[in-house]
């Protein structure tokens, strides 16, 4: 099996089927394991809580990352990770993303989903400039910033995505094991944070 | 009981699907002049049967033991059978080009290509969501995890994912308990039941008017849904149970527009 044809493999979710007694329990379990397989530090509980409704979870990312702020520039002119930088430092100064950035993320949110992979550079029309697409920085960005998206917004599309990536992150041919991600460990503590305040629902 | 047969033909790809749409026209005594019969066999049929039996769906739901086959003879309905399950391919092709009707309801999933939208024929989808603000995939978990609602549209199928023209919308209101015995319930009766109640609807409006009223769909204000993962599934059933309320009356009910 070519190393595309196991990612897909592990993002075909139509019809799985669903054990509902122990599948978010498992889920769990598995996820706990995975990340401490990889070797990546999380640390949840410095994460700001949704219950405080002044927090700034970009500006905390930012923190997070040491990501200088505001950071202005055009889309096409640089690599994937620098914009997707970019689009984290606008969540720390005004907890939104312009239009042209928000186009930007929705471009590569569907080609995650529909192609599986992210590659390091586009052009403007979000058209790859580059055959490379196995860097965990990309992906765990783009996660990041589709949960903070999701706090803002509320579109359960979006967690639906950065459960996916974070599912690649630490299960693909190019995962983060070994390779002291930090975005990959912002990503996965955003998620494990959102998911604890979603089942305490 | 008298079957009236309509001047609409059914592009039938055999699923729960397709039996609840035959369970809505057999209610409603009405069936489709032609059939575009797609040979395959029903995925989770018997373990869906299993479950039927269990928690009676036929009482709340439709009957999951209908036989497609017999159900069609039955009609009398021109069927032309063809050894594919998939709606892009040319034996399809050729069936609905022998059709007659105008219009063709169509029972599966996924993309109809261009090849196939462009044959001189309308294909009329039911999709479980309100259009437009839920469209793409696995619209129904969506719509119960953002705010327990549950809805499906039927419209003429474009090109673009589920932007066409509006035949029908109906929203429901649920107060149910899934229970873990309970596996098929959603995706194999649930998402099927709202699906098909929909399109009786829009049948409804056909018998009296003899046509399909449509409406302009409105734009889109967010981008389609991509396939759930089964961790979301999960917490959108889990809400469904939270919010069961054991002093009303359990099910699925139409509600208002």
């Amino acid at each position: 099996m070519s190393e595309m044809e196991s990612i897909h493999k592990l993002l075909r979710h139509s019809f799985t089927p669903l054990n509902l007694g122990h599948y978010i329990g498992e889920f769990s379990v598995s996820r706990e394991r995975d990340i401490e397989a990889s070797g990546l530090v999380l640390n949840v509980e410095v994460i700001p809580s949704t219950a405080n409704t002044s927090c700034n979870f970009g500006e905390w990312v930012c923190n997070q990352l040491v990501l200088e702020r505001p950071c202005e520039l055009s889309v096409g002119e640089t690599s994937t990770e620098v914009l997707l930088k970019a689009c984290v430092s606008h969540f720390a100064t005004s907890m939104y993303l312009p239009e042209e950035l928000q186009r930007v993320i929705d471009g590569l949110q569907k080609k995650f989903e529909v192609f599986h992979r992210i590659f390091t550079e586009y052009d403007s029309n979000l058209r790859k400039r580059s055959d490379k697409y196995r860097d965990p920085a990309c992906y765990a960005l783009l996660s990041i910033i589709l949960q903070l998206r999701y706090y803002e917004s509320g579109n359960f599309n979006d967690i639906n995505t950065a459960v996916k990536i974070n599912d690649l992150l630490l299960k693909s041919p190019w995962s983060a094991l070994g390779k002291k991600c930090r975005e990959a460990e912002i990503a996965l503590s955003l998620e494990k944070n959102l998911l604890k305040e979603m089942n305490a629902d | 009981m008298q079957i009236n047969q309509l001047p609409i033909g059914l592009l039938l790809q055999p699923s729960l699907r397709s039996i609840a749409y035959l369970s809505v026209m057999k209610e409603l005594g009405v069936a489709p002049q032609e059939v575009v019969l797609m040979d395959v066999p029903i995925s989770k049929l018997d373990a869906v049967r299993v479950e039927s039996r269990n928690f009676n769906y036929k009482e709340d739901f439709f009957d999951v033991d209908l036989d497609i086959r017999q159900i069609l003879e039955n009609w009398g309905c021109v069927t032309h059978v063809v050894s594919t399950g998939s709606a892009n391919d040319p034996q399809v092709h050729a069936a609905i080009d022998q059709c007659e009707s105008a219009q063709i309801i169509f029972t599966g999933g996924g993309i109809l290509s261009k090849k196939t939208l462009s044959r001189g024929k309308s294909f009329i989808h039911a999709h479980p969501g309100y259009l437009p603000e839920f469209r793409g995939s696995t619209c129904f978990y969506y719509s119960l995890l953002t705010d327990l609602s549950l809805a499906a549209t039927v419209f003429f199928m474009e090109e673009k994912i589920d932007t066409g023209q509006i035949i029908a919308r109906q929203r429901f209101r649920m107060n149910y308990q899934v229970e873990k015995s309970q596996p098929l319930f959603v995706d194999y009766i649930l998402d099927p039941y709202i699906r098909a109640e929909t399109l009786k609807k829009a049948l409804v409006q056909y018998i009296k008017k003899g046509l399909f009223e449509q409406k302009p769909q409105p734009l889109a204000a967010r981008p389609a849904y991509y396939v759930m993962h089964p961790l979301l599934r999960h917490l959108a059933i889990n809400r469904v149970n939270q919010h069961y309320n054991q002093d009303a009356p359990m099910g699925v009910f139409l509600d208002e527009d």
